[in-house]
């Protein structure tokens, strides 16, 4: 979620920063005595006096630091999932099917499919960070409606959500798993004219790039 | 003289735009479906992501794969040009060997299991 550490004579790059202030603003159950942090990416004393209040919280070293992938960036936002759309994964349909594992002809579907309505508001399936736009395709019609994120975990999992329009200024932005909305459902009927069912491609990848069922962690 | 005569007529011919099966670059299986779009060169163990290039030349191909399918995912023998490029690092194309950018025409036919 973050690249270089942040807190005391620490990198404090920027972007970093601004990603720790979301995420003790996140959790105010920790931090309620303090008021709110200002996002813009300074450190300051009332981040570090959050940090510490988390890291007391957690019974964790007391030095104000959070380091990537460290004890105090899990601690302060735990790998959790939630549902995408609400809806559950894509049946038989004129393309094949939707769960972990079916047939993609010369390889097996990597993800879960979770079923859409075009419009409709995609949540964030685990609790993380939008690293990017992701673009599931290169070419064809709807190339460019068809978009995706990727999110990294304080873990560093990975999960890919595709098929959706994203929300601007979603880059950078802290989700939290089945709350945050990341964009909006597509179409895919623009692609594949005989009869699929929408839906939004979910990939989850653990932090050493296996490939996870999704249908194991979301909650059903 | 007669030797000329016949290099040059055959030069001319070949320069036609009819095509015949030796025009083609690379055969083997094509794959079309929902996530998938996939070539693998006969006597080879790799397999491609493909991309058209244009939009016209993969309305034409998706036509012709889904007039000789009836299952998804089914194979078909294809025959056509194009460039083997290095992998995407985003997308479906991240899964595959390489991109194979295929262009203009091509000729395809039922995949009967044996791919030459």
């Amino acid at each position: 979620m973050i690249i270089s550490s942040v807190g005391l004579k620490q990198v404090n790059n920027a972007g970093d920063v601004a990603i720790i202030q979301q995420l003790l603003n996140f959790r105010k159950d920790l931090t309620k005595s303090l008021d709110d942090i200002k996002v813009d990416g300074v450190l300051g004393e009332k981040t570090l006096q959050s940090i510490k209040v988390v890291q007391k919280a957690y019974s964790l070293k007391i030095d104000a630091v959070v380091s990537p992938f460290g004890a105090t960036l899990k601690a302060l936002w735990p790998v959790l999932f939630g549902k995408p759309t609400g809806y559950g994964i894509r049946g038989k349909d004129s393309y094949g099917e939707g769960y972990h594992g079916a047939s993609r002809g010369s390889r097996v579907h990597d993800g879960a499919d979770y079923v859409s309505v075009p419009g409709q508001k995609v949540k964030a399936p685990m609790s993380g960070v939008v690293t990017k736009i992701s673009r599931p395709y290169r070419s064809g019609i709807d190339a460019f409606t068809l978009s995706g994120v990727e999110i990294l975990a304080s873990d560093g999992s990975k999960s890919w959500v595709w098929y959706i329009q994203p929300g601007s200024n979603i880059v950078g932005c802290v989700v939290k798993a089945g709350m945050s909305v990341l964009g909006i459902a597509t179409t895919l009927t623009n692609r594949y004219t005989n009869g699929i069912t929408d839906h939004v491609h979910l990939r989850i990848h653990d932090a050493n790039g296996n490939k996870v069922n999704p249908a194991t962690v979301i909650p059903s | 003289m007669k030797k000329l005569y016949i290099l040059i007529s055959i030069s001319i011919l070949a320069g036609c735009s009819h095509i015949n099966a030796n025009d083609f670059s690379y055969q083997g299986k094509l794959i079309l479906g929902h996530e998938e779009f996939s070539f693998s060169p006969c006597r080879s163990d790799k397999i491609y992501w493909v991309e058209p290039n244009n939009s016209d030349s993969y309305t034409e191909l998706e036509n012709k794969y889904y007039e000789l399918t009836q299952e998804p995912y089914e194979p078909v023998f294809t025959k056509f040009n194009g460039v083997v490029k290095e992998s995407q690092k985003d997308g479906f194309a991240s899964d595959y060997d390489a991109l194979f950018i295929y262009e203009g025409s091509f000729r395809m036919e039922k995949y009967d299991g044996q791919c030459d």
